[in-house]
């Protein structure tokens, strides 16, 4: 096993395309690290310089002391599972594992042994005359895998390796996938746009916007303290709501105004984050996570409400998901707009028109005994105490 | 870890080839290009080279204007233009018979195999055969006779009115069936529901196979079209000279450019000249060389995808 | 009921289009069985005593030097075409370098230039070389002429292949070649199958180039031969006939056999995703 860190390291095509800026990151021996990010934030261009299959414009790479720049896929020791699994189609189970073992002039009987063994291991043993066509997806998936532990490399590369699985097999897969990598100690670089698999699989997730590295943290850091307005919307399912709001001194405390409404904020939040003195008197863009919009009866003394009218109301049996109309303005910066747009293009307009119109539509989380109608008056009781705070210029959070 | 850092970056044990770099494809590609640099580059070049000389001197345009000035040479162009006429005669009965086998008639199957059969049949074996049926009384003539149509027997292939006409069946009968098979596998990959939707709409056989079927054929036709005129105006020789025995006769009456310059050559034994006029056939076929490249490109029928 | 008689009418099309395209075959099969005599007395109809003795009497001709010629020409020059194209096919496909699709461009259409305007200059320099009536000189000018075509096929081929497969061995460690023996080649089983056929149809039936190339009694090709045979035999039909049914049987038992791939090769180029 090694370490694999990157130095600087850049990419820029032919015709001036930039796919990674000045990315500094370090992966520890035996850790599991996803890059997760938007499609087209250079998380796969990363992961494909680790591999050798792009050149590297602008820094380096070096895995374990070796810098390895110049060195052809073949000389790096690393192996990769690739999205779409890659299976020589005309090769049985055994040929497509013992392949790269094959290429290395390993000697037959130790082929033999070690294909075995990684066979049963991923419960293959009984398949491995068929021919991948023969395969259902996730057993395709799992010779994917065979292929590349067999190699006892020092690097595992995965490429989105899950994406063509269904829901509930990915689900299952993830469990497996991590279980394997704890059992090898394998240094692991996982590249992901499901940040649902980078937050329960990474023992350290590395968000990539544009090419450009926006926060390395492990997954509880990156959701409680997102450095930025990017990092915020983009972690945590369902999205944080972020709603524009102007800051007031009252007295001695601050208050947050959202369109007509006022929340007051606490004095341990005044006091953790002295710095949002100096925004008093401009918009900011404030989030709450949708666990920290409660239904009316859960506010503890002292904490605020909001004010709106319930749209929709989703029971998921253990709890229950209501989008709440409030008139305020919903943020709709570029970082914003750009996640939305990962999801479903079709949305951004939607964001655009309700910003317009200063409608901001929150999620909550309501505990199922609460059952709101759509068109309902209600009060959301907020825990400010957990609120986010960014500045929309910059985008980036206020904490200090 | 020392064992790691001792794997990586290591080339593995035995490696034969040196690294080869950017310039790798070339490696690859170095035999055809050497290949077809020879047959074709090679040869092209000598050709314009030989068609500027006279017994090793310099002739400028002397051969080339002796070869335009040749009654016969201007003959065997016009005849080229004549076959030219085969052209939209080959493109009509290949999309009838295409839409035919489209519709999938009973035992269309076998008709596509018997339709096809003609254009693998070895051209030398084709004139010969119809060689025996056109004679004066050969079977087509006897046949016509024991029908009672005696009068329309001519010599078919003997007259020189009737002779190239008589050509150009002959080459029609053999180039039909790659038009018809490439119709029909290009209306085989057309989605179905256009025709069902038109169908459903009312439109029948006419009107259905004039609106729907032939617009979605436009690029196969070009093609075959560009692919038949070269044709015509170049790859003829086997058929005339196996039909006439070489003569292009009677008198001049199927002579086309190609004859012209391998009699020319062989015969005559004026290479020069026989350059000359290769290159004007060569001239004649380069423009329709870059229709056929024009077409390749904007149809999306190359290899650019 | 208009329809009844609309498939009927194109049902009449068609067998009469087969029947035109059949005829010549028809009559050329069964002159083949005929008697001089029978031939000349009923032409039309099948052979009333059907005997070999055509067959027997063409064939104690050159015919068997002929065929052979033929055959040697034949695989050599296919056998080759196939390497070189399959190689430089790879070489466009996996590769990007400038100037590429130019040169490929170029390559291909050289598909359509007429074998005639090369006839001069290379006649030329194999009379230089004393190469006149060597295989080695005819099956040179055949790979050449069947590369442009061969190489469009197997480069629109290999762009098929999913670039992951290739890059899964590369990173498992293999070398460009390894790649290409291990993994390209032996998914090209059907467009090698088709190129060779199609290639094989083009030397088995080439005419001109055979003819100049090979003036030697030994070396002359089937379709030579053939052609010469009916100034030879000119009244004794059957006999000329006959040659012919030789000569064409081997194609005509390859398309029975292989249609589609004949089909599959000739259309290729000119319908997406055939």
């Amino acid at each position: 096993m090694a370490e694999v860190t990157f130095s600087s390291v850049g990419k820029v095509y032919g015709d001036g395309t930039r796919a990674v800026s000045a990315l500094d990151l370090e992966v520890q021996d035996g850790e599991f690290m996803v890059l997760v990010g938007p499609s087209g934030c250079g998380k796969t261009t990363a992961l494909r310089m680790v591999a050798g299959l792009e050149a590297i414009s602008e820094g380096q790479i070096r895995i374990g002391e070796t810098v390895v720049n110049d060195l052809d896929p073949a000389d790096r020791d690393v192996a990769m599972v690739f999205q779409n699994y890659a299976l020589y189609p005309h090769m049985s189970i055994y040929d497509n594992i013992a392949f790269g073992l094959k290429m290395r002039r390993v000697r037959k009987s130790e082929i033999d042994r070690r294909v075995r063994e990684i066979a049963q291991v991923l419960g293959l043993h009984e398949m491995l005359e068929r021919r991948p066509r023969q395969l259902s997806g996730g057993q395709r998936q799992r010779v994917a895998m065979g292929r590349a532990i067999v190699r006892d490399p020092s690097v595992f590369l995965m490429d989105e390796p899950l994406s063509n699985l269904d829901a509930k097999l990915r689900v299952q897969m993830r469990a497996e996938v991590s279980r394997i990598q704890h059992e090898l100690g394998a240094t692991t670089i996982y590249v992901t746009h499901d940040q649902v698999e980078a937050m329960t699989m990474g023992d350290r997730v590395a968000v990539l916007r544009k090419g450009e590295l926006q926060q390395i943290d492990d997954p509880e850091e990156l959701y409680d303290a997102p450095t930025n307005l990017f990092v915020g919307s983009f972690i945590g399912s369902p999205a944080m709501n972020l709603i524009q709001a102007r800051l007031e001194r009252r007295g001695g405390a601050l208050v947050a105004h959202l369109g007509t409404q006022a929340l007051e904020l606490s004095t341990e939040t005044a006091a953790e984050r002295p710095a949002l003195g100096a925004y008093v008197g401009r918009a900011i863009a404030l989030g709450l996570r949708p666990e920290h919009l409660r239904e009316p009866g859960a506010a503890r003394p002292g904490e605020p409400t909001l004010e709106g009218t319930v749209t929709v109301s989703e029971s998921l049996g253990s709890e229950r998901l209501v989008h709440v109309e409030i008139p305020a303005t919903p943020v709709v910066s570029e970082e914003v707009l750009e996640v939305v747009r990962d999801t479903d293009a079709a949305l951004v307009d939607e964001l655009e028109s309700d910003a317009r119109e200063r409608r901001a539509i929150v999620l909550a989380r309501f505990d199922t005994s609460v059952r709101p109608r759509p068109g309902e008056r209600i009060a959301v009781s907020v825990a400010v105490r957990k609120a986010h705070f960014f500045d929309l210029d910059t985008g980036s959070a206020i904490y200090s | 870890m020392t064992t790691r850092q001792a794997v990586i970056g290591t080339p593995r044990r035995r490696r034969r080839l040196p690294k080869l770099g950017r310039a790798e494809p070339l490696v690859w590609i170095a035999p055809a290009l050497v290949l077809v640099a020879f047959v074709f580059g090679y040869a092209m070049v000598e050709l314009f080279r030989t068609s500027f000389e006279r017994s090793g001197d310099w002739a400028s345009l002397e051969n080339f204007r002796l070869t335009l000035d040749d009654p016969t040479f201007r003959t065997a162009l016009v005849h080229n233009a004549r076959l030219l006429l085969a052209v939209p005669v080959l493109v009509v009965l290949a999309m009838l018979i295409s839409i035919l086998l489209f519709e999938a008639i009973r035992g269309w199957r076998f008709h596509r195999a018997a339709i096809f059969l003609p254009y693998v049949l070895p051209i030398p074996v084709v004139a010969v055969i119809f060689g025996q049926i056109l004679q004066l009384n050969g079977l087509l003539n006897r046949g016509l006779q024991s029908l009672g149509l005696g009068a329309l027997a001519v010599d078919w292939l003997g007259q020189p009115e009737w002779a190239l006409w008589t050509m150009t069946g002959v080459i029609i009968w053999k180039e039909l069936g790659f038009g018809a098979i490439l119709f029909l596998a290009r209306l085989l990959s057309l989605p179905v529901e256009t025709f069902e939707a038109a169908r459903i709409d009312g439109a029948r056989f006419f009107r259905l196979h004039r609106y729907i079927t032939v617009p979605q054929l436009a690029g196969v036709i070009a093609f075959y079209v560009v692919i038949e005129a070269i044709t015509m105006v170049s790859w003829v020789f086997n058929y005339v000279y196996v039909m006439t025995n070489g003569q292009g006769g009677p008198g001049n009456a199927t002579m086309v450019t190609e004859l012209y310059v391998y009699q020319t050559a062989f015969q005559y034994q004026a290479p020069e000249l026989a350059a000359a006029a290769a290159v004007i056939l060569f001239a004649l076929t380069f423009v329709l060389i870059v229709f056929f490249f024009r077409i390749q490109r904007r149809t999306g029928l190359g290899v650019h995808e | 009921m208009s329809r009844r008689v609309g498939t009927f009418a194109k049902q009449l099309v068609l067998v009469g289009a087969t029947g035109v395209a059949i005829f010549p075959v028809y009559v050329m099969l069964s002159a083949a069985f005929k008697s001089q005599a029978d031939f000349l007395e009923s032409p039309f109809a099948p052979p009333f005593e059907p005997s070999l003795r055509a067959f027997q009497e063409a064939v104690n001709e050159r015919f068997p030097t002929w065929f052979l010629n033929s055959v040697i020409l034949t695989t050599g020059s296919v056998a080759l075409t196939l390497a070189v194209a399959s190689l430089a096919a790879w070489g466009f496909a996996r590769w990007e370098f400038r100037g590429r699709d130019t040169l490929l461009g170029m390559l291909v259409s050289l598909m359509v230039v007429p074998p005639v305007v090369l006839l001069v200059p290379l006649f030329v320099f194999g009379v230089k070389l004393g190469w006149i009536s060597t295989f080695r000189l005819v099956i040179l000018i055949y790979v050449g002429l069947m590369l442009p075509f061969s190489i469009y096929l197997l480069a629109n081929f290999f762009r098929t292949i999913p670039r992951s497969l290739i890059e899964a061995a590369i990173v498992d460690g293999a070398s460009s070649w390894s790649v290409f023996r291990r993994i390209v080649l032996p998914l090209s089983g059907a467009p090698l199958v088709t190129l060779a056929v199609v290639n094989l149809l083009w030397v088995w039936n080439e005419l001109l180039i055979a003819l100049v190339f090979l003036q030697d009694n030994e070396k002359k090709t089937l379709m030579v031969g053939i052609t010469g045979f009916q100034s030879r035999f000119s009244l004794d039909v059957p006999v000329i006939m006959a040659g012919l049914s030789i000569a064409t049987l081997p194609i005509v038992v390859l398309y029975l056999f292989g249609q589609r791939f004949f089909v599959r090769g000739l259309v290729s180029g000119a319908v997406k995703g055939e």
